[in-house]
């Protein structure tokens, strides 16, 4: 693959980045009636908001009248707040299921409308539950509804808009959804105080209302993944026309997706803030009423309508900030992320001084203060969700923000929230309800300095998003002018075990049937490059691209299937098995062609015939060189693309390693590219032409076989080492 | 390809909705109480009064019916569903669940709940409803009150 110079990448990037909505540059935003004329109109986010507000409804309308509940169908307080966790266990549950249903086709529109209509009958099944069973069953539902829109509703937001107006589209979904919880809580004050509805009528109203709002999101379309940025970015960084070339990349499945994303620092950064936020954010909603109760003497009313207060606090400091984070984001996403750590902070630390406002009757003035001070502490912190959603989504690949909401949503409210309730009980039993604001201010401003932290990595994040939309576009710019495209292409790979760093920005190409070796010292890392191409270890940035295919990410066992095949220096075959218990197990990726499997086991036993004599005897009991043999015959097995063999000759007497090498030579022969990692240089550079040299994980040597025995710099280090490792094992010194 | 879907999407739930009420009694609504029914209210305590023990409970009925027998209170626990006896519960599970016939009743001790250090006041709840000659529970008819009992500081 053609190498991108500094300065091209450069330009790249910053085209990329002005696609994405980011650029640089802290000038007036676009006005906002532009961006919705310009994106998907006032409907998208209209009807999902429409659905956030009512998907509000039966949650609120559940915890507040689960006494009425209990009593009228003689259950426990336990039994109510059993189901309440059943439900809340259902919306997390449902949350990475919802995502993976649409990994592979934008249908967030159907499923969210479908969410939508299905509140409708559980509205109406709750309300006419005469069981326990019966009213678990359907507040799981509910709650299944719940967890899909949680998941869907912001990227499906985020799709429907262009990036220049993220922040604010992301920040109004926001203001629906607290407007949600304005209106529940006096919704259903008033239909029992002054409608005088029992919680079933309250639920059938919750269910007539509910009809208006999924009925008014029916039309609501998936838009497509990333049709505003990610598609707008290959636009951008796309130097010639190749309309017609398409290279299908390799969809990632669900398990790979999650992994990928745990993988992104920044992500991994936000997701431990939101388990922290969690740790006081979730349980603080249930001690908040304690609080109230027990400090503020107020009643189910009373509470109801401060509760209901706090989110218009939110709606008001959203509707001033919206319109700066987006300016941020546009110049710097970085800027976005303090912001949201300031925000969460900085609410955490008010939300912690309420207690210190005097008064214990909420009919006292001193009840102003206080709403005041927990209002702005609401708001502060509501700055942070918009913010962090609108970063965090912009280094993530469009089909996979779902995943990314799901993980937050799980993050922050069933990690985070699951160990805030037991730390948060304790706190109460020993120090009383008030105690428990203490560690809501220490939490907070832990959670800001995580995600503070995460500014350090979002630059480089971004970055890598645009440079893997713009090798895919490169790529397929090299296909259309009928260039050769690499069979495997490894760019600036980082990888590291942990903390330590031992690949650094690793270029590593083959090309179809080529044999390469790969030299060098013990522990430059050539066995770990073998890893992450064939995908038993991730790089922590860089791409991987097998016959135009980005496969970074994909699992090792689909890369097998695929056609690439790794034998692992002296551990390639399972001891306790059989020989031809080995080869079967080599060739599980044939399932159930039975054929395939004894026709290559055939071939491996007369390519080795001292393995075929042997086929019953254990592979723990083969000599080192026949444990080789048994490990090449994966090759006759799987016929892989591109065959890695790391240290086929290690510890092994020169006779055996010429035969195997023989072996090797054929099977190349046959068509099979061959990466052979060795720190043998003479044994490595008899059989290839392309040579690449690591030294402390970096490429330092990449060009013909020949030159590199020019190069004694390079070679003096692991001929010393080769000679050493010879004279130990072999018994003989192998000049070069 | 979209119409469809609406369609679709419509015609189930309205499906689920008719299925569901036939399955779950709304169209046979008989014992569904969809307004509050506050025939019995509790008279004393009051919300969230300060009592001490012996409690005395007050409450009053209107209206009375010749299908009314007797009042069951509940202190910090559920009653029984409707149509159900004091036999929906196990016999080893029947604590501070007391039997009335007429208001007032008195209950002569509250068992503790989880002591609190630093707490005065230990927060309950009492619910009362109503039976029939056999001890079925009537309707779901229910009232509720929370009231605190006064604690010595631990």
């Amino acid at each position: 693959m053609r190498s991108t110079d500094s300065s091209d990448g450069a330009d790249v990037r910053r085209a990329g980045r002005r696609a994405l909505g980011i650029t640089g540059e802290d000038g007036p935003s676009v006005r906002l009636r532009d961006v919705v004329r310009s994106g998907s109109g006032w409907y998208p986010i209209t009807a999902l908001g429409a659905l956030t507000i009512v998907d509000a409804f039966q949650g609120t309308a559940y915890s507040i009248l689960g006494p009425d509940i209990a009593d009228t169908l003689g259950l426990s307080r336990g039994t109510i707040a059993g189901l309440s966790a059943l439900r809340l266990l259902a919306i997390f549950g449902a949350t990475l299921p919802a995502a993976a249903l649409t990994q592979r086709k934008p249908r967030r529109g159907i499923l969210s409308v479908m969410a939508g209509f299905a509140w409708v009958v559980t509205a109406l099944m709750i309300g006419i539950s005469r069981t326990s069973v019966m009213l678990g069953i359907w507040l799981v539902l509910s709650g299944i509804g719940n967890g899909t829109s949680q998941s869907l509703h912001r990227p499906l937001v985020i799709d429907s808009y262009p990036p220049t107006g993220r922040v604010r589209m992301l920040t109004l979904y926001r203001m629906f959804d607290q407007t949600g919880f304005v209106i529940a809580p006096l919704l259903i004050a008033a239909l029992t105080l002054w409608v005088d509805l029992s919680w079933r009528g309250v639920f059938v109203v919750i269910c007539v209302l509910t009809v208006p709002a999924a009925l008014y999101a029916i039309r609501l379309k998936d838009p497509g993944f990333g049709a505003y940025d990610d598609e707008s970015t290959r636009t951008k960084v796309v130097t010639s026309a190749v309309d017609d070339m398409h290279t299908e990349d390799v969809e990632l499945g669900f398990f790979e997706i999650v992994r990928r994303l745990f993988l992104i620092r920044t992500v991994q950064r936000i997701l431990v803030g939101w388990a922290v936020l969690g740790l006081s954010f979730v349980p603080l909603q249930v001690y908040l009423s304690f609080f109230l109760y027990d400090r503020w003497k107020m009643d189910a009313g009373a509470r109801a309508v401060f509760v209901s207060v706090l989110p218009v606090f939110s709606i008001t400091v959203l509707l001033v900030t919206a319109k700066r984070g987006e300016a941020m984001l546009r110049k710097d996403p970085a800027d976005l992320l303090r912001r949201a750590a300031f925000g969460i902070g900085g609410g955490a630390l008010c939300i912690a001084a309420v207690p210190l406002v005097p008064g214990d009757n909420w009919r006292s003035w001193w009840v102003v203060p206080m709403t005041a001070l927990f209002g702005l502490g609401s708001g502060l912190q509501a700055i942070g969700f918009p913010s962090l959603e609108a970063s965090q989504f912009s280094i993530i690949p469009a089909n996979m923000r779902p995943h990314a909401s799901a993980l937050a949503g799980i993050f922050l409210s069933a990690v985070g929230g699951l160990g805030g309730v037991f730390l948060f009980g304790s706190i109460d039993r020993r120090f009383g309800v008030a105690g428990v604001f203490a560690p809501v201010a220490i939490l907070g401003v832990v959670a800001a300095l995580v995600l503070r932290s995460a500014t350090r990595f979002i630059g480089s994040d971004l970055d890598r998003t645009v440079d893997g939309i713009a090798e895919s576009e490169e790529l397929k710019g090299q296909q259309a002018r009928g260039e050769r495209v690499p069979m495997l292409s490894c760019r600036r790979i980082d990888f590291s075990y942990g903390t330590v760093q031992v690949l650094f920005g690793v270029d590593f190409t083959v090309d179809e049937g080529e044999m390469v070796a790969l030299l060098g010292t013990n522990g430059a890392g050539k066995s770990t490059l073998l890893k992450v191409i064939s995908g038993l270890g991730l790089p922590q940035s860089g791409s991987v691209r097998f016959r135009g295919q980005d496969v970074t990410f994909v699992d090792a066992e689909r890369r097998v299937v695929m056609g690439v095949t790794q034998i692992p220096g002296g551990k390639a075959s399972f001891g306790p098995l059989t020989v031809v218990e080995n080869l079967r197990v080599a060739g599980y990726t044939h399932g159930r062609n039975k054929a395939a499997v004894d026709r290559g086991i055939d071939v491996s036993f007369a390519a080795f015939p001292r393995l075929g004599e042997r086929r019953n005897q254990l592979a723990a009991t083969l000599s080192g060189g026949e444990q080789q043999m048994l490990a090449l015959s994966k090759a006759f097995m799987l016929k892989p693309r591109l065959l890695l063999i790391d240290e086929l000759s290690l510890g092994l007497a020169p006779k055996i390693v010429g035969e195997l090498l023989e072996m090797v030579r054929q099977i190349n022969h046959d068509g099979t590219a061959v990466v052979l990692v060795e720190q043998s240089v003479n044994v490595a550079l008899s059989l290839v032409q392309h040579a690449y040299f690591m030294e402390k994980g970096e490429i330092r040597f990449d060009g013909v076989a020949s030159e590199l025995l020019d190069r004694g710099d390079l070679l003096r280090s692991v001929f010393l080492e080769g000679t050493a490792a010879n004279l130990g094992s072999a018994g003989g010194l192998v000049t070069l | 390809m979209l119409k469809r879907f609406r369609v679709t999407v419509c015609v189930c739930t309205v499906a689920l909705l008719v299925g569901g009420c036939a399955s779950g009694g709304l169209l046979n609504a008989d014992g569904l109480a969809f307004r509050q029914d506050n025939s019995i209210v509790i008279i004393v305590p009051g919300e969230r009064e300060l009592v001490s023990e012996p409690l005395s409970v007050e409450w009053t009925m209107e209206p009375t019916t010749d299908q009314v027998a007797g009042f069951m209170l509940f202190v910090d626990r559920g009653p029984q569903p409707p149509g159900k006896t004091i036999e929906y519960f196990k016999q080893d599970n029947r604590s501070n669940i007391y039997l009335a016939e007429t208001s007032p009743f008195e209950i002569p001790a509250i068992e503790r709940r989880e002591a609190v250090a630093k707490k005065v006041r230990d927060q309950h709840h009492l619910t009362i409803i109503a039976i029939d000659v056999a001890g079925r529970r009537i309707g779901e008819t229910a009232a509720y009150v929370d009231f605190d009992v006064f604690e010595e500081e631990l």
